[in-house]
């Protein structure tokens, strides 16, 4: 079977990495190499390791090759316009979830019940987030792998990564000794005979998307320690900031800044705005690029037609605060790999495959739109439902596993109604007997490191 | 206009019905609930008798009584409980073959390729085995042996779950003491009146043939098929199945115990519909399911008679009629039907239990605090239409995959199917491809029983599985049937191992 | 033989609906029946200046009511039809008159013959033919007197009267002849399982009232019918859209309109119903396309006089209930459904429901055929109704609102698509088995709002154009010298009702 991959760039590379593992497929990336139009740092979520999985790419070898580090929880801070926070010294206004269960429940009562319970009577108790491993381990700028034993504490928690993607693709195309690269003078020769075309290249910016302008720079503050094994978003009057580090004993901060107005700004202005978010000086940060991106709607989903797949904006684009483009093409490629079996039939491939990347896309896209209207103090149906019942409304497929939309919800101020059934049958004492013993249970987990 | 009311708090529910599913509710909420907060009554009659007959489960029940904290050999003791490890399907695809649908998955794996692309490279390479061949717990069910899969040793396949197959009358009673320890009231009685709260139309109170007068915030409909709350009261509309389940009634009668003792239901297909033998540790359930479009309940009763080898019919049950279906909402206002008041499915796949348990935890989670329900209502509604739909899809394939001549049969081929059930069969002929769920009952291996033991055989495989030859394929297949039997030899037969664990009752 | 009858009845609601039922039980059940009417003191009826059709004179006759008494008593005016404003088109106007158009010419209704001339511009328009259409524009009115076979010897009128004097006067009528009338909020109804007939009704009071028949007159609340039986509703909102009205008194119009006027506006429509005293105006509208802020000021906006209240915001939704009728209840005004007062349809449906009900008038059995009898002629009922409301959102030419491009593309039930196509053909209009507004009241609106048929009735070539002419001029002298004949709508008033 000849799969021919139109394109070189990150989507080529993961796509024929999932393929990689079956011999019997000839893969051919098609075309020069092209200019990025995705950020260069990114974040992904623990469905990640769905990809390494498929693509038979060992967990350990990956983050020694690629610059990346672990990613526990996020941070977001929010802010009252025209105040500038400093990301690095106030945290005060830090908002922290990750992808991990928070405390545990006590007989039938769900934890995010009982601390409802009590968040408001006591002032002692700890943040919401301090009693789930994963976001307390951020924190504290400590890391110990999360662990797949049900019986173990680790396996309360799952990891993402920060990925330099430069790396990332170099990692791959290295890796991938079996995979051919043809680059024709003209692309039309890619209509050379293949079993299955993939369609990988930017495409033309067209009326209906958005643009987004987002300046991305580097430079090194003086403490960086909290940003160790988390990502920093901060909701700024310019547009949403992102602090990452891409290794974990870097001094350099990367940031990435996306406008919320996609004007094209003077120089002057983004080093104006360099230095107002960076708290360093303008020339000490290296301005790393100033990319276009384009702002899509989910309503173009990958075009089909027989057995040619024209990738589209979807994993472009999806650079939103909670799911970066290699989330979409993880979903893209594992979608690809289970619905292959089909494509000897094109219009049945067709129809699988949409219909599974599109509801996994789907539920992306949820997680992204829980966190906008939890920040917004806007309601949806998943938030109706938690905070009439603490639950999370369940829906199949999600990758987006309930504790970590619940986490996000209760650190985020979206607290359950108090006085559930399970919960009023306790009293205070009770509740806080049983937090107290989660947090020594934490304390004594992340010391015995 | 729209009148607003104070959200009221929840001190009281009312469960009307007992029977399997109203005891297993009382059950559930005792043991979540401390009756101090939450008043939990049960209205029952003895009067009413209930239908619940022998009952074959599924291994999610095992959940259930954990959460009740329950021991697994005093209940197995106390409901007359034998093991399952899968169901034998007789006739279903043509008039003479036979599959099982184990708990299990078929084979294991290699290579980042699955079993069943294995398997199906393996038949070109000259494997005659049906599919089937190749889970342990078939294997096992085929000499009638069981254990546990947690006791056999590590090297060994314990790739397998299993269930129950009890006396339901016997483990409602069984979880009436359990409830009524735990401070359930019970009160004897018939339903006569109900007493509507306005201006909001909640149900207030039941007031029952006694005059006794029963006051609840939330009433959970068990009152079966009948529905007095759910139905006749509340009249949420019942969408009817039958256009694709075309079986309307059943009678059940009763047999002498079988020796040896098999770990599985038994499903024979017969000409307008099918029979069920579900082995119990003092006795045999056995029962007709038909259409009486097809078979009338007199030829029906002669059918199951002779199935069984009488010369006379012995303790019957029935005929029962059902319409398979469920309600457009289990919970309306301030009232949740759980069980037969809530839908019907035939048990061809042994869900009646499970469909009452999957409505029992999705109650105790979006328990609300208040009458203010209104998101718990609707996400709970939709949570059980899912699982009432992927059940009913998944039956209507055993009718629908058949190369039976009786008209009864045609019909069922012949009918127009749901089409996402269409898309899914039409998928697997092609090229094996079957869509998964996350959640919910039956996932690969289920559908991959049924697909294969009806009969389909996909048109081609998977590609991903030509990194290995044909060869290689059957290769491994046949070193996983090694190792299977080795695994099976090592189990004891399924009446030993009650004995053996003390929970054979004399 | 034991006596199956009816023993005790109980009315829940004191509205309009519940007093005129309570009226029309105790003037036509003997004394063995005990009628109790249950009002709450503390839910206010929906009913503000309240438009009518003239099937309303037959209940007031049969109740046996003197007209210029009621008249009086309720600070009623006569009304004549309904103006319809900015329907068509925004600047058109047609008016809706109740009784005849023109005269009839031989084979064919007279709008046959209006439409050959009309199309080849040698005919008035419509009202001008029409003398409840041409005396409404001039504010005349009078009731019916001998003389021969000029139109003033049938002038069909209804009213418009203030709803909450008319209940009052009902009240009085009703408790004179017996009916019990209690004072509270209901808590709780009992109803058997078994028989799902209504046992008793729990006053907040802790009284308990029990009875064998149950007449549901709860308003929007619908406490038995719905709340209790749960008998359910069918939603129309996707026909007829509109879920709220803002209603607002205001002052007294001079010279006094005997007709009600309706007016378009972007999202709904505004009613003018002058009484006495003062005037009843209302906006009704659709929350979806408008906030009931902005629906307010358009009201208060287009006030032809002086507000006299804040406006006050009523939510419904249209539709009917699966059933009206349930075992041992019936439910009669608007716990049965609700269409908007467009056509001035409340207080008929009330009536006829009550007459239905005489005449199926059950016993301790409740027979089931009654039953089913009472349900299928109200359905209809209904059906027919809401088919002639909808035609006046559909029959638009408006696109200058996402509300009025709703209505004009929106589909219709077959019922009423069937009648448009064949109007569309010849100007046919079928009336449906005695439904409610009969061939004149559809060709009016229709011609009103500009829906024209493709050709005319081969049939009325027969006679000879210039004849025709002559006719229609005939007719119009005659609708003319009528009108100059009839006194102002203020003066009749005064001389023979004048509220005191």
């Amino acid at each position: 079977m000849i799969i021919n991959l139109i394109g070189n760039n990150l989507a080529s590379w993961m796509i024929a990495a999932t393929l990689a593992p079956y011999p019997q497929f000839t893969i051919q990336i098609m075309g020069d190499k092209t200019t990025a139009a995705y950020p260069p740092i990114q974040s992904v979520l623990p469905l990640f390791k769905q990809f390494l999985k498929r693509a038979k790419i060992d967990e350990a070898e990956f983050s020694r090759q690629v610059m990346c580090q672990p990613l526990l929880a996020n941070q977001i801070l929010t802010q009252a316009p025209n105040q500038v926070v400093n990301p690095l010294t106030d945290f005060a206004h830090a908002r922290w979830f990750g992808f991990c269960q928070t405390g545990a429940p006590l007989g039938p009562a769900s934890f995010a019940h009982l601390y409802s319970q009590v968040a408001g009577q006591n002032t002692q108790i700890n943040e919401f987030s301090d009693y789930a491993l994963g976001t307390q381990l951020a924190k504290q700028g400590q890391y110990i792998a999360p662990n797949l034993n049900p019986q173990s504490i680790l396996s309360t928690y799952e990891q993402g990564y920060i990925i330099e993607v430069d790396s990332f693709i170099n990692f791959l195309s290295t890796k991938l000794t079996n995979t051919k690269r043809i680059q024709p003078s003209n692309l039309t020769n890619t209509e050379a005979a293949c079993d299955l075309r993939i369609d990988c290249r930017t495409p033309k910016r067209d009326a209906a998307s958005q643009a987004i302008q987002t300046i991305c720079w580097q430079c090194q503050p003086p403490d960086t320690k909290r940003l160790k094994f988390s990502k920093q978003i901060q909701l700024t009057e310019h547009g949403w900031l992102l602090a990452v580090k891409s290794q974990t004993e870097a001094k350099q901060i990367n940031y990435q800044l996306n406008l919320s107005n996609p004007v094209e700004l003077p120089q002057a202005d983004i080093k104006k705005l360099v230095q107002l978010y960076s708290q360093c000086p303008a020339n000490n940060a290296i301005l790393d690029k100033s990319i276009n991106l384009i702002a899509a709607v989910k309503d173009t989903p990958a075009a089909f037609s027989q057995n040619h797949i024209v990738l589209g904006h979807d994993w472009l684009t999806a650079n939103s605060w909670a799911i970066s483009s290699i989330d979409v093409l993880s979903i893209f490629t594992t979608s690809l790999l289970d619905c292959i079996s089909l494509s000897n039939t094109p219009e049945l491939f067709e129809q699988a495959f949409i219909e599974q990347y599109q509801t996994k896309l789907d539920s992306l896209i949820r997680y992204q739109q829980l966190l906008t209207d939890a920040l917004n103090g806007t309601s949806n149906d998943t938030i109706a439902l938690f905070l009439a019942s603490g639950r999370i409304k369940q829906l199949d497929p999600d990758l987006i596993h309930p504790d970590w939309s619940a986490g996000l919800l209760m650190n985020l101020g979206c607290y359950p109604k108090a006085d559930s059934p399970f919960v009023s049958q306790l009293s205070t004492a009770q509740i806080l007997k049983h937090l107290e013993q989660i947090s020594l249970v934490l304390q004594r987990t992340s010391q015995y490191k | 206009m729209r009148t607003v009311s104070q959200p009221k708090r929840i001190k009281s529910i009312v469960i009307l019905g007992g029977g399997t599913a109203g005891w297993m509710t009382a059950a559930a909420l005792s043991r979540a609930l401390k009756p101090d907060n939450i008043k939990i009554t049960l209205i029952e009659s003895d009067k009413i008798g209930t239908v619940g007959v022998g009952e074959a489960t599924i291994p999610h029940i095992r959940t259930f009584n954990a959460m009740l904290g329950i021991n697994e050999a005093e209940f197995i003791k106390a409901t007359q409980a034998t093991y399952k490890l899968g169901i034998q399907f007789c006739g279903w695809g043509s008039a003479d073959s036979d599959y099982f649908h184990p708990f299990a998955d078929f084979g294991k794996s290699f290579e980042n390729i699955e079993f069943q692309s294995l398997y199906q490279k393996a038949r070109q390479a000259g494997l005659t085995l049906p599919l089937d061949a190749f889970s342990t717990a078939i294997a096992a069910s085929r000499q009638n042996k069981f254990c546990q899969p947690d006791t056999l040793p590590v090297q060994l396949l314990n790739n397998f779950s299993y269930a129950y197959h009890l006396d339901a009358t016997a483990y409602a009673q069984f979880l009436r003491r359990y409830a009524e320890k735990l401070g359930v009231i019970r009160i004897e009685g018939q339903l006569e009146t109900i007493q509507t709260r306005l201006p909001d139309g909640h149900i207030q109170a039941l007031i029952l043939d006694n005059q006794a007068k029963v006051e609840g915030d939330l009433f959970i409909d068990c009152s079966g098929f009948k529905a007095l709350l759910i139905g006749q009261h509340l009249k949420v509309n019942y969408q009817n199945w039958s256009h694709w389940l075309k079986c309307d009634s059943a009678i059940a009668m009763q047999s002498e115990q079988l020796s040896p003792l098999p770990p599985y239901t038994l499903s024979t297909a017969h000409g307008s519909g099918w029979f069920w033998q579900i082995p119990l540790q003092n006795r045999t359930g056995n029962g007709i399911v038909y259409s009486r479009d097809y078979l009338s309940d007199d030829a029906a009763l002669a059918k199951l008679t002779h199935q069984l080898n009488l010369t006379e019919p012995n303790a019957i049950n029935g005929p029962i009629r059902f319409t398979p279906g469920m309600r457009d909402q289990s919970w309306q206002k301030n009232c949740i039907a759980i069980g037969l008041a809530s839908g019907f499915l035939e048990p061809l796949e042994s869900t009646s239990i499970h469909l009452i348990q999957l409505s029992i935890f999705k109650l105790l989670e979006l328990l609300p605090a208040d009458t203010q329900y209104e998101a718990a209502r609707d996400e709970f509604n939709s949570l059980v239409k899912t699982e009432y739909i992927n059940v009913r899809d998944f039956i209507i394939l055993h009718y629908a995959l058949n190369q039976r001549h009786e008209d009864f049969w045609q019909a069922c081929r012949t009918m127009a199917l749901p089409s996402s059930l269409q898309t899914k069969i039409d998928l697997f002929k092609t090229s094996g491809y079957l869509t998964q769920k996350q959640q919910g009952l039956f996932f690969k291996p289920s559908w991959q029983s049924v697909l294969f033991g009806q009969g389909i055989t996909p048109k081609a495989h998977d590609p991903k599985a030509d990194k290995l030859s044909n060869q290689q394929a059957l290769d491994w297949v046949q070193t996983y049937l090694s190792k299977q039997m080795q695994t099976v030899d090592k189990m004891p037969l399924h009446q030993d191992w009650l004995k053996q664990t003390g929970v054979l009752n004399r | 033989m034991t006596n199956n009858n009816i023993q005790q009845i109980i009315i829940l609601g004191g509205g309009t609906a519940g007093w005129m039922t309570a009226a029309s039980l105790s003037r036509f059940l003997t004394a063995d029946y005990q009628i109790t009417l249950i009002e709450s003191d503390s839910i206010g009826s929906v009913g503000v200046g309240e438009a009518t059709i003239p099937q309303i004179q037959v209940f007031n006759k049969t109740l046996g009511i003197n007209e210029d008494d009621f008249i009086k008593k309720t600070q009623g005016t006569f009304k004549l039809g309904i103006e319809f404003v900015n329907w068509g088109q925004i600047g058109d106007s047609y008016i809706h008159g109740f009784g005849h158009l023109g005269q009839d010419m031989s084979a064919l209704p007279f709008h046959h013959y209006w439409w050959k001339l009309r199309q080849q511009n040698q005919a008035k328009p419509l009202a001008d033919y029409a003398l409840n259409c041409s005396a409404a524009y001039q504010n005349k009115f009078m009731r019916s007197i001998d003389a021969g076979n000029s139109p003033l010897s049938d002038i069909t009128y209804a009213y418009q009267f203030d709803a909450g004097l008319y209940a009052q006067y009902l009240k009085e009528y009703a408790m004179a002849r017996g009916v019990n009338h209690v004072i509270g909020d209901v808590e709780s109804t009992s109803v058997n399982a078994v028989s799902e007939l209504i046992e008793s009704i729990s006053l907040k009071s802790g009284e308990i009232l029990k009875a064998d028949f149950f007449i549901d007159c709860s308003g929007m609340r619908a406490l038995l019918i719905e709340k209790t039986l749960n008998i359910g509703y069918e939603n129309w909102q996707h026909w007829l859209p509109c879920d709220s009205a803002l209603a607002v008194p205001s002052k007294k119009i001079e010279p006094l309109p005997p007709y009600t006027r309706s007016t378009a506006h972007s999202a709904g429509w505004q009613w003018r119903i002058p009484l006495q005293h003062r005037t009843g105006n209302g906006h009704v509208f659709c929350s979806e396309y408008m906030q009931s802020s902005e629906a307010e000021k358009i009201l208060l906006d287009n006030l032809d006089t002086e507000a006299l209240q804040p406006a006050r915001l009523i939510q419904f939704t249209t539709g009917k209930r699966k059933a009206f009728w349930h075992k041992n209840c019936v439910a009669i005004g608007l716990s049965s459904g609700f269409m908007e007062p467009l056509e001035s349809t409340s207080i008929h449906l009330i009536q006829s429901a009550i007459a239905r009900l005489m005449s199926l008038f059950p016993d301790k059995s409740f027979h089931q055929a009654n039953i089913d009898e009472f349900n299928r002629q109200t359905h209809f009922e209904y059906d027919s109704i809401r088919d002639f409301i909808i035609l006046h959102y559909k029959a638009t030419q408006r696109e200058d609102s996402v509300f009025w491009r709703y209505c004009k593309n929106m589909s219709v039930p077959d019922s009423l698509k069937e009648k448009l196509e064949l109007f569309q053909q010849h100007g046919h209009v079928n009336r449906f088995n005695n439904e409610l507004f009969n061939e004149n009241s559809w060709v009016e609106v229709l011609f009103g709002q500009n829906i024209e048929p493709k050709g005319y009735h081969p049939m009325v070539d027969i006679m000879p154009t210039e004849q025709l002419k002559q006719n229609l001029a005939g007719i119009e002298n005659v609708v003319k010298q009528c009108v100059d004949y009839m006194p102002s709508q203020q003066a009749f008033i005064n001389q023979f009702c004048k509220a005191e």
